[in-house]
């Protein structure tokens, strides 16, 4: 097999993967989309409060988490 | 991140400032630089390892000598290293750290650079942090004696370290955040309602809470101590198997000495036996001459025709009894025939006579042929007295040898070292049992908890207290347990991937079947061959093995593993920098673990001696940037070799002689 073929292969393997895990995003539940968005958006809350250079004091942490889940509707 | 330029002045062996480009393109990503050894490999790897984390890597030569020698001895009191990098959102940075032999560092910059605009960012370290955490500058900056010694047997330490990799730390974190919110909300409800029962459960959880972190702390701190008495433990194995231990010089003693007894007992025994056949052979040899005369008379008279004489007594007595003679003449007494016969008679042989001639012919014989063995065995008795002689004086030889290395053993030393290992086992033992203690106290605490909670959820639903706050934490309670959820799904995908991407590297690399499990538990990578037996990881297999893991984790960091995984967060992407990473492999491996380093790597840094073919073909096309480290000695070449390299069929000198210092040069070669 030529080696064209072969990184040709590799990438409709990747391709299929990505959409294997596109298709399992789409297959959950309306509940797990919702609960995956608020997940990401709290990751990147606490990544924004935690990265070294921008840490905020603890109760900041809590007060924010609190009030971002709170603002949510779910 | 990515590296993109290096800048030193006066660090270490290099004198002056110097200055490289790493590769860093989609196609190219790999940078070699060529050194002998003690040509400045090391000192470049320390270079960068030193700016990331203000620290040089564990075991270097002489930690406390920053600055380059000849620049110190200049005048000069200052060195830095400057790295320019680019983070993962793109972002480009140039970090500057300065330092001196007094204290390891003076000060740090990092600047963010905007439009070609310098800008000084506050609390440079922190960033730096987020970049590379401390802790992970291990997994991507190697030298080859931390290869060597990487260990993939597992352990809270390990499990830690690759979570941190995979940025499953900041889930960590995030969870253990909205424990924290859940227990404020349901302190909040409580004050609202003024209910008896739930301000007693909450009182029972608030102590839980209030007690939980320094038990969390305390655990933190014992298994700190834990894993500084272990290094320490290390650091007196290493030094105790560097000192000659005395018993088992001893015993070699005590053998040579046991040979050299049983050397004199032979010498003994074979000495009294040439003695005893020098009796014997003294009087055959003495026998042997006069025999020699005895014969010499015999043969004489044989030839003579006198002995013995050729006529019998019988006959002679039978012509007398019948007087006549044999022709048949009759014979007359007294005639002068007669008187022949009678005289013959007189010198006739007899049987006895014959008897007696035989008798000591035989006796000649058997003496002349003892004679003729006894010289020979005295002989070689005497050689074999003169090979035990020479064995007995190699053996004294010996036993002074070894008598010198005992009376040099420090003794004092070993012993002091061996009553400190056995104090640190003993305080490592105290500390595994408390730890234990804690451990479980936080179990049962975080148990009590959780039984609390729903007891609290249970009563708070009854009397409908604090219908909001309740409702906002049931929010919490499930974001929380669906992050949980992903964060399990996500470790679980995590180390099944790894498992297929190191089975699929070994299928490709190894010539024998061999496979990989990852325990899901405490991370321990195992290797197993076609009967499902344990294969050490210090064999050239284990080896493998290492490499491909390290391979396999940076690559499913960056999302270049076939199957990937659905980060909630980003993983750790940095370069891996490996200072001569193919001396601890079996040369059957290297081209092929060079391949897939630089397959699965976004960016490959290899610091690097000679080496075969195979290697250079198999990263060639992917290799951005070459250097040559050149080794320049101050003094006469004497019988050093000239080290060089081959590149792409030419030939490159790395070392020279007579020149003005001692220093390491980098030098670009076309690529």
């Amino acid at each position: 097999m030529a080696e064209n073929d072969i990184e040709n292969l590799k990438n409709e393997i990747l391709k299929l993967n990505e959409e294997v895990e596109a298709e399992k995003i789409e297959g959950q539940s309306a509940e797990d989309r919702v609960l995956q968005n608020i997940s990401r958006r709290l990751l990147r809350e606490q990544f924004q409060m935690t990265t070294p250079g921008s840490t905020v004091a603890d109760s900041t942490r809590i007060e924010r988490l609190t009030k971002l889940i709170a603002d949510q509707e779910f | 991140m990515q590296l993109l330029t290096l800048q030193l002045s006066n660090f270490r062996g290099f004198y002056d400032y110097h200055e490289l480009e790493f590769a860093h393109g989609e196609e190219k990503h790999v940078t070699v630089l060529h050194g002998k050894n003690g040509g400045g490999k090391t000192n470049l790897l320390n270079a960068i390892h030193w700016c990331i984390s203000g620290k040089l890597t564990p075991g270097v030569d002489e930690p406390d000598q920053l600055i380059n020698a000849d620049a110190y001895a200049l005048g000069v009191n200052e060195c830095y290293v400057e790295l320019s990098l680019r983070s993962s959102t793109g972002t480009q940075y140039r970090i500057r750290r300065t330092g001196s032999n007094k204290k390891k560092e003076v000060s740090l910059e990092v600047f963010e650079i905007s439009q070609g605009n310098s800008k000084l960012i506050d609390r440079g370290e922190s960033l730096i942090q987020s970049l590379l955490p401390a802790g992970l500058v291990s997994w991507f900056f190697f030298d080859s004696e931390s290869i060597a010694n990487l260990e993939l047997t597992g352990g809270d330490e390990f499990k830690s370290a690759l979570r941190k990799t995979l940025g499953f730390e900041l889930v960590d974190s995030l969870v253990k955040d909205l424990d924290t919110v859940q227990a404020r909300l349901r302190r909040k409800a409580t004050a609202q309602t003024n209910n008896v029962t739930l301000d007693d459960l909450q009182k029972k959880m608030n102590d839980i809470e209030h007690i939980l972190p320094g038990q969390q702390q305390e655990l933190a701190t014992l298994e700190k101590q834990e894993k500084e008495k272990l290094s320490a433990l290390k650091g007196i194995h290493k030094k105790l198997s560097g000192l000659p231990q005395a018993a088992p010089i001893e015993k070699q003693r005590d053998q040579a000495k046991r040979k050299k007894t049983q050397l004199q007992n032979d010498h003994k025994n074979l000495t009294a036996r040439k003695a005893l056949l020098l009796g014997k052979a003294a009087p055959s040899l003495m026998l042997s001459k006069l025999t020699a005369l005895a014969e010499g008379k015999l043969q004489d008279q044989e030839i003579k025709g006198k002995l013995p004489s050729p006529i019998g007594d019988v006959l002679i007595k039978d012509i007398f009894e019948e007087m006549k003679c044999i022709c048949g003449t009759p014979l007359k007494e007294g005639s002068e025939q007669v008187q022949v016969l009678k005289e013959m008679l007189k010198f006739a042989t007899t049987a006895p006579l014959n008897e007696r001639i035989r008798e000591v012919r035989y006796l000649i014989r058997n003496i002349d042929i003892q004679s003729k063995h006894f010289p020979t065995e005295i002989v070689e008795l005497r050689n074999e007295i003169i090979s035990i002689d020479r064995q007995i004086a190699d053996y004294e030889e010996e036993i002074k040898e070894f008598t010198k290395t005992l009376e040099g053993i420090a003794v004092d030393e070993i012993s002091k070292l061996e009553s400190q290992r056995q104090e640190i086992e003993r305080e490592i033992r105290l500390i595994s049992t408390e730890k234990g203690r804690v451990a479980t106290k936080i179990e049962m605490a975080k148990k009590r908890s959780a039984e609390l909670k729903a007891s609290y959820e249970r009563e708070a639903r009854t009397i409908g207290a604090g219908k909001k706050l309740r409702a906002e934490l049931e929010k919490v309670e499930r974001i929380e347990k669906y992050i949980r959820r992903t964060l399990e799904d996500q470790e679980t995908r995590a180390l099944k991937i790894l498992q297929i991407e190191l089975n699929h590297t070994l299928k490709q690399y190894m010539t024998k079947h061999r496979t990989v499990k990852i325990n899901p538990r405490n991370y321990a990578v195992t290797l197993f061959d076609s009967d499902e037996n344990a294969i050490p990881q210090s064999t050239g297999e284990g080896q493998v093995v290492k490499f491909a893991f390290i391979a396999a984790v940076v690559a499913l960091a960056a999302k270049k593993t076939q199957e990937r995984v659905q980060w909630m967060t980003d993983p750790t992407i940095a370069p891996l920098v490996m200072d001569a990473p193919f001396s601890t492999l079996d040369p059957e491996y290297a081209a092929s673990v060079a391949r897939n380093l630089s397959e699965q790597s976004t960016q490959l840094i290899l610091l690097t001696g000679h080496w075969g073919d195979g290697i250079e073909s198999a990263i060639n096309g992917v290799t951005g940037r070459r250097y040559l480290l050149l080794s320049r000695a101050s003094g006469p070449q004497g019988d050093k070799p000239i080290t060089s390299v081959s590149i792409k069929g030419e030939q490159h000198i790395l070392n020279s002689f007579d020149e003005e210092r001692t220093e390491s040069v980098i030098k670009e070669v076309t690529v």
